[in-house]
């Protein structure tokens, strides 16, 4: 499968107040056509900024983005609008993302006015009524403003106006994480349904681990500007090689506890990535680390950044910290 | 076991412009000392309301209407100002989801933590800051002598949270009311959290009420639980039967629509529509709009939450879902 977007060596930093924060540390991605890649990771790991500068809205100090084999950073003028419209965003928050002066119908048409060709002006009143019918709402929605409608709603329509550009892909950043559980559940099979309809590719960013493994084809774990782990989901949640996957896996609560199961609980907190550890990010945290992990950066080998990497599950349950609060 | 926390028939009513809100409704549980009980619900459901109204801490447009909150046998409801407060003071403690906003940006943390023996044991400033550095040790702050004269921003999201239980047990509290306390924290602080709150349930035989949307923090922590729906608790019982074999269909509708627990791929079986506006709640069972079950009984009729075997379910066909 031709790759859709491909990214290499992504780096980024940021100066603020006197510090440079390193966000990107050196990312490698790849995403396929009509996929799902799950973005995981702890707040300030990088997964934010990532999404943007797939998206185009920060420019990387380092490394290339490739779309369908194209460098968008280095398009002008019409290429670079027409490859605008072609990855688009669902945004966190329902309340936040849709301009409370425009109704259904003007929010979800808004990218017409940009992207003049996409749909003759006399079938767009008729192409919002099939965007909200797809997304699961009613014709009748058109006219009603954002107030008017549940958080789960609200979602449905930022989905419908990121569809109504006709995208190859969409960033959606915790896209159900401010939704009550049964209307998350509502919003995710819309997701997949219309990704079995349309093809279209996800880049789905979120802390929730079993969203993710439900989600996601492929999944890209980071910590501290990199990606420390990545494979096929299933493979990564049974058999993670990384110890901060297996520590992050663990730590999640589950609702069948397994009996028997030691969770590894890691100390500390994620360090702050002004002054990130040297070598591994993850060696003061982590339960394996030997010298050669603070002196060299781990390659990423076989799908994991590690030294060590783990082989076989039960040597992590027995050699990892426990009980300790 | 003792019984701690009790609270029964408890109502809670907001008033609006635009009228009454009846967002508590009648709500029970009890909870005994070195036990943790979950209240679960979906947003709006009314669960933080039931809790601030336990604490005494509703919004001035909220009111208890109804009802009785026995701490340790003594219904706080029925005492004055005064005498709640010396009562619930050290006998109450409450961990809230925000630990930015609830502690005070412009005091170093060791004086807050030193307040309630200040306050409630009326101890002289440097025995009370001995004290908040012995407890800022006991929830796992490193250097808690150095970190006590910092500032809240100073800390990290879960360091602040440890500050607030720390504060919270200071006065061995038989009751501790814990309202979404790893909401805002990350996955590995999340567990350190929940251990920390786990260990000290243990070590000094608190009653631990646990404030939560999260089914897997409830099956993990807990060892009852109450699911609330609409102001009203719709289930409760142990959390392993409850979960096991759910006798509401919202309990039901809600773990279905857990995706760990569904097939890859396989569509996630949610519930229909959302949570009722508190404004507009359907006449009969709440849940009766969303329910795949509902019949005519449930318009006309609210469902009691009826007691069979240590547990109870507020349907009318909870006897059919247990069967089922």
């Amino acid at each position: 499968m031709p790759e859709l977007l491909e990214a290499r060596g992504l780096v980024k930093t940021f100066r603020a107040s006197g510090h440079r924060l390193r966000a990107l540390d050196g990312v490698d991605l790849h995403l396929g056509k009509g996929e799902t890649l799950g973005l995981v990771g702890e707040s300030g790991c990088g997964k934010s900024t990532l999404a943007r500068t797939l998206l185009m809205l920060e420019r990387p100090d380092e490394g290339t983005v490739r779309f369908s084999g194209v460098d968008p950073f280095a398009l002008r003028g019409a290429e670079l609008l027409s490859w605008r419209r072609r990855v688009q965003m669902v945004f966190q928050d329902p309340f936040g993302s849709l301009n409370p002066r425009l109704t259904a119908a003007e929010l979800i048409g808004e990218p017409w006015r940009t992207h003049r060709d996409l749909v003759p002006s006399r079938r767009r009143a008729a192409r919002v009524d099939e965007l909200l019918e797809l997304v699961g709402l009613r014709a009748t929605d058109a006219r009603r403003y954002p107030q008017e409608f549940s958080g789960g709603q609200r979602q449905r329509i930022g989905i419908a106006r990121a569809l109504a550009s006709e995208p190859d892909v969409i960033v959606c950043d915790e896209p159900v994480s401010a939704l009550d559980l049964s209307v998350q559940a509502q919003v995710l099979n819309l997701l997949a349904d219309l990704q079995r309809e349309l093809g279209v590719a996800y880049l789905f960013i979120s802390h929730d681990l079993s969203v993710v493994r439900h989600v996601a084809d492929r999944v890209a774990v980071m910590y501290l500007g990199r990606v420390i782990e990545t494979g096929p989901t299933e493979e990564v949640f049974a058999r993670p090689r990384h110890p901060y996957t297996a520590a992050l896996l663990s730590a999640a609560p589950s609702l069948v506890p397994v009996e028997g199961a030691r969770e590894i609980v890691l100390t500390g907190e994620v360090p702050s990535p002004v002054d990130p550890p040297s070598g591994c990010r993850f060696r003061t945290r982590c339960w394996l680390a030997q010298d050669v992990c603070a002196q060299v950066r781990p390659p990423m080998e076989h799908g994991a950044a590690c030294h060590f990497p783990l082989v076989d599950n039960d040597a992590v349950v027995a050699s990892a910290p426990a009980n300790q609060p | 076991m003792t019984t701690s926390l009790e609270v029964e028939g408890l109502s809670v009513d907001i008033h609006t412009p635009t009228g009454v809100l009846h967002v508590v409704r009648d709500v029970s549980f009890s909870v005994g000392s070195g036990r943790t009980l979950a209240l679960l619900g979906e947003s709006g459901c009314g669960k933080s309301m039931t809790a601030q109204a336990v604490a005494g801490l509703l919004d001035p447009v909220a009111e208890v209407v109804g009802g009785a909150v026995r701490l340790d046998g003594t219904d706080v409801l029925e005492l004055d100002h005064t005498a709640r407060r010396a009562l619930a003071g050290p006998g109450l403690g409450v961990v809230f989801q925000d630990a930015l906003t609830t502690l005070n940006p412009v005091q170093q943390v060791g004086a807050q933590v030193a307040e309630p023996f200040r306050i409630h044991e009326r101890m002289g400033r440097k025995a009370a800051r001995e004290r908040a550095v012995e407890l800022m040790e006991r929830v796992g702050i490193p250097e808690p002598r150095a970190r006590a004269r910092a500032y809240p921003h100073q800390f990290s999201g879960g360091m602040r949270q440890r500050l607030l239980i720390a504060m919270a047990v200071a006065l061995r509290p038989s009751v501790l009311l814990a309202d979404e306390p790893t909401t805002a924290l990350d996955v590995t602080v999340q567990a350190q959290i929940m251990r920390l709150l786990a260990d000290l349930r243990a070590e000094r035989s608190m009653a631990l009420v646990l404030i939560t949307h999260d089914l897997a923090v409830v099956a993990e922590q807990a060892d009852e639980v109450a699911v609330m729906y609409a102001g009203s608790i719709v289930e409760t019982g142990p959390v392993r039967e409850v979960f096991d074999r759910p006798r509401h269909p919202y309990t039901r509708g809600l773990l279905s629509s857990v995706p760990a627990g569904a097939a890859k791929g396989e569509p996630l079986r949610s519930i229909e529509g959302s949570p009722p506006d508190l404004a507009a709640v359907p006449s009969g069972c709440a849940f009766r709009t969303r329910c795949p079950l509902a019949a005519e009984i449930c318009e006309s009729e609210t469902p009691a939450l009826l007691e069979v075997d240590g547990r109870a379910a507020a349907c009318h066909f909870a006897k059919e879902l247990t069967d089922a």
